[in-house]
């Protein structure tokens, strides 16, 4: 009770600086005036970018949500190998603009929409199908049960019964794709293919901060929040819930049949192109052998640093957000919460042109250090370490805290010999959530890295835009390597690893 | 009720409490002396978990004074929940996830007094066995982590011992026995225990002393007994029990009803309510009776009748014929059966606040 007031000032203070990417898209479009917006907004440059964007979410957010959902009935309703359960999520751990790398390895000339499609679809679809399957997982089979009892077939069942409650999970899916397809840079760029963030780092690159840029940032934003807005529409206020406490069962398994053949085809030429590729791609590299580039170690340094400090710093912006939404949970706790949610899925590009722009204007001496930067993580990774300390915070029952205070013990002792020890596991998970994700970090950490910094993702990615594919393969494998475990968390997390 | 003193050990005077805007508590006073066993019951929303609450130092009230051991813990001096002397057993035992049962047990005690003797001696006082010590809570049963919230609540010799509900999570037949082995361990060890459930049998086989709580106001205390048959008013009855309720016209003493006079006395002149429990109704086949079986349920040991008016009109306050009450019989009857009923003993009176419609013949 007494605390309330610092951690609720606490939260408002991290949605401020969640706020400050939109604040400065809303601050450069009035600074820029009615006349020049529209000169910069009504062009046949921004169509064609909007054109290339859509057209991309046309394409993949459709592939993504048929593979993930299909990988996910094979894997939970018929009698594939369980060792599929984790290949499946396996191509989390290739960072997008590495499948791109990988893919340009083996097919040189790939790009275009066909090509942006394909790395998308590769890199995104575990996006789908990790909720499908933690969902197929938990659903009540008595509701199958009672489908077939009341005369469906098999097919009937999963039509009628199934799919319908798989709503949640694949539209959560589908949101997370598109924002993902919205915000990536590197692989795009990659395959030359333009969409709105690529043209704003070129456009960036050119002219710096000016309201060319901040203008196309502006339409991005603009999509971000449809996007964001058609999602919870399309959602509404549904939740599905398993009414009664029946034990799970184990699901029946569908047996495949003269469908054996086709389908062991589609899943290894699924596998072969979303983990075959990369793997042979970097095996080959590699053993070209070439001198070790000796910037290697320092930009492995200046990665963990800087992922260690602001995987700390995010998980203390998010403890505020979380203890309010799990322990006040009111309207006004709940708007802060969704506003920083909001905030934060807004692309890399945005969240770094803005700090770049807000430290030149306003705050020279951040300008270029470490300090801004970690402040666009703690923007740009908040949620998933909201999520994952507001599930511990959750199993942290208020009645635990009134058990110690009744046994004696003061407010703080009850905090150092009670929650502190039950929170531990999910500030860890938190804390690795946010580490792994800064690790990977290429679009904010281009523009917001303060100069002789390079971290693993800005070295590969100028190192192969050179096409020195050689010398990046081990910046690629580096890369690799620290997104497997949260791949690993991931899949943990949604019940995977527990067949 | 126990040999109580005179002291109470836990006061409540003019408590008030609200949610917002809602107040919860309109002002509940209530003593319960040194030793004894209170219990308040009350229907959910009643406000009887914030009253609990309110003398733990969960929740703070918006008025009023609550002592423990004399000691004003609430009211212009605020003690926190730690420093109360209570002890805190909650509807799902509220064991830390993180320690083991035997750290659980000791994690009130100084550290010097967390001895494997200490917890052992406070789990047989519970009836487990020390081997349990070791275990995780998500390895007990619920009846085990029932015992062990309060073997810990005991260890710090509480003045007062708060019981919010703990038997409600349990099945059936582990409900009583643990109730009957909590009952036991806190009157042998003479804690001052205020019980709070939505059950009034448990309330009335667990307690020396019941109040009833409904609308955030205390309608009765007393020993179980008086509080079940006679209970202040309609409302109160009702909510200890299943009722049988007559209108009736009161004159001289007598209250007419549809089954015969009943003595009324000290009831003023006018209509009333005959109030009986169902030990005091005796049901019987009757071809002219004016009550019909509407329901039978077999029990084993007895057969409980729900019986309706024949006629729809003579039950209190339910007009239109659906009115019914049960009763124990054991003679061979079938739904459709007309019966007669009569009043074992002494019925309870009370006159009506003259909102009841109903008429009588």
């Amino acid at each position: 009770m007494d605390h309330q007031p610092v951690t609720i000032a606490a939260a408002v203070l991290v949605v401020a600086l969640c706020l400050v990417p939109l604040g400065f898209v809303v601050a450069a479009t009035v600074d820029a005036g009615p006349a020049l917006v529209r000169r910069l907004v009504w062009r046949p440059r921004i169509g064609e970018l909007l054109v290339n964007t859509l057209s991309l979410m046309v394409v993949v957010v459709p592939a993504t949500v048929l593979i993930g959902v299909g990988a996910a009935l094979l894997v939970e309703r018929t009698g594939v190998p369980g060792w599929l359960s984790a290949a499946f999520v396996a191509p989390l751990a290739v960072p997008a603009f590495v499948m791109s790398y990988a893919w340009a390895t083996v097919w040189p000339s790939i790009a275009g929409l066909a090509g942006a499609s394909l790395i998308a679809t590769l890199s995104y679809f575990p996006f789908v199908y990790l909720p499908v399957l933690a969902t197929l997982r938990r659903l009540d089979p008595s509701l199958e049960e009672s489908g077939r009892a009341l005369g469906l077939t098999p097919s009937g069942v999963l039509r009628r019964v199934v799919l319908p409650q798989l709503r949640l999970p694949v539209l959560g899916g589908a949101l997370l794709v598109a924002l993902h397809l919205l915000a990536e840079y590197g692989a795009f760029a990659f395959v030359r293919y333009d969409t709105f963030t690529t043209a704003i780092y070129d456009q960036f690159r050119s002219t710096f901060a000016a309201p060319a840029a901040s203008m196309l940032a502006g339409v991005l934003v603009l999509l971000c929040l449809l996007v964001l807005g058609g999602e919870s529409a399309v959602r509404g206020r549904q939740r599905h819930a398993r009414i009664g406490s029946g034990v799970a069962r184990r699901q029946r398994r569908i047996v495949l049949g003269w469908w054996a053949l086709p389908v062991t085809i589609a899943v290894a030429a699924l596998l072969i192109a979303a983990l075959g590729v990369p793997v042979w791609s970097l095996g080959h590299w590699l053993s070209v052998g070439v001198a070790l580039d000796p910037a290697i170690v320092s930009a492995l340094g200046s990665t963990l640093g800087l992922a260690l400090v602001g995987a700390l710093a995010t998980c203390l912006a998010a403890g505020p957000i979380a203890w309010l939404s799990v322990r006040r949970p009111a309207r006004w706790s709940r708007a802060l919460e969704g506003l920083a949610f909001v905030c934060s899925s807004l692309p890399g590009i945005v969240v770094g042109l803005a700090f770049v722009t807000v430290a030149i204007r306003w705050v020279q001496p951040l300008y270029q250090t470490a300090a801004l930067l970690i402040a666009a993580y703690v923007v740009l990774f908040l949620p998933r370490a909201v999520a994952s300390l507001r599930a511990g915070m959750a199993q942290v029952p208020v009645g635990l805290g009134e058990a110690a205070r009744s046994l004696g013990q003061g407010p703080v002792r009850s905090l150092v010999r009670v929650s502190i020890p039950l929170l531990a596991p999910a500030f860890g998970a938190a804390a690795s959530m946010a580490f792994l994700g800064i690790a990977g970090e290429l679009t904010a950490t281009l523009l917001l890295s303060p100069t002789g910094t390079s971290t693993l993702a800005t070295r590969f990615w100028s190192l192969s835009s050179e096409l020195d594919y050689p010398a990046s393969a081990p910046y690629a494998l580096l890369l690799i390597a620290l997104s497997v475990p949260m791949t690993i968390i991931l899949f943990r997390q949604t019940g995977g690893d527990r067949p | 009720m126990s040999e109580a003193s005179t002291t109470a050990a836990l006061e409540v005077r003019g408590v008030r409490a609200a949610y917002g805007p809602t107040e919860v508590l309109h002002g509940v006073d209530l003593s319960v002396p040194t030793g004894a066993v209170l219990a308040v019951v009350g229907p959910s929303g009643s406000g009887k978990t914030t009253l609990l609450r309110c003398i733990g130092g969960f929740e703070p009230p918006t008025a009023g004074e609550v002592r423990i051991q004399g000691t004003p813990v609430c009211g212009p001096l605020w003690v926190p929940p730690h420093k109360r002397s209570i002890g805190y057993v909650s509807q799902d035992g509220a064991l830390f996830p993180h320690l083991s049962v035997g750290a659980n047990v000791g994690f009130g005690l100084p550290r010097h007094e967390r001895t494997t003797d200490r917890i052992a001696d406070l789990l047989a006082k519970v009836n487990l066995s020390a081997d349990l010590a070791s275990r995780r809570p998500d390895q007990l049963s619920g009846g085990q982590q029932q015992r062990v919230s309060l073997a810990r609540a005991l260890a710090r010799r509480p003045a007062v011992m708060l019981l919010d509900e703990p038997f409600s999570s349990l099945d059936t037949h582990l409900r009583e026995a643990t109730r009957d082995l909590v009952g036991e361990v806190l009157r042998g060890a003479g804690v001052t225990t205020l019980l709070v459930t939505h059950d009034q049998e448990e309330a009335l086989a667990f307690a020396d002393l019941v109040a009833v709580l409904d609308g955030g106001e205390l309608r009765q205390v007393g020993a179980p007994q008086v509080v079940y048959e006679r209970p202040v008013d309609l409302a109160t009855a009702r909510l200890l029990g299943s009722t049988l309720e007559l209108d009736a016209i009161v004159s001289g003493g007598i209250a007419q009803t549809v089954i015969g006079p009943v003595p009324a006395l000290g009831v003023d002149e006018g209509r009333a309510t005959v109030i009986a429990r169902p030990h005091q109704v005796s049901a019987r086949l009757d071809i002219r009776g004016r009550w019909v079986v509407r329901q039978l349920a077999f029990h084993g040991d007895h057969r409980r009748l729900t019986l309706g008016s024949a006629d729809g009109s003579v039950v209190h306050g339910q007009p239109e014929g659906g009115a019914t009450f049960t009763v124990s019989t054991d003679q061979p009857v079938r739904v459709g059966d007309r019966m007669s009923i009569s009043l074992i003993g002494r019925a309870l009176v009370v006159p009506d606040s003259g909102h009841h419609a109903a008429s009588v013949e």
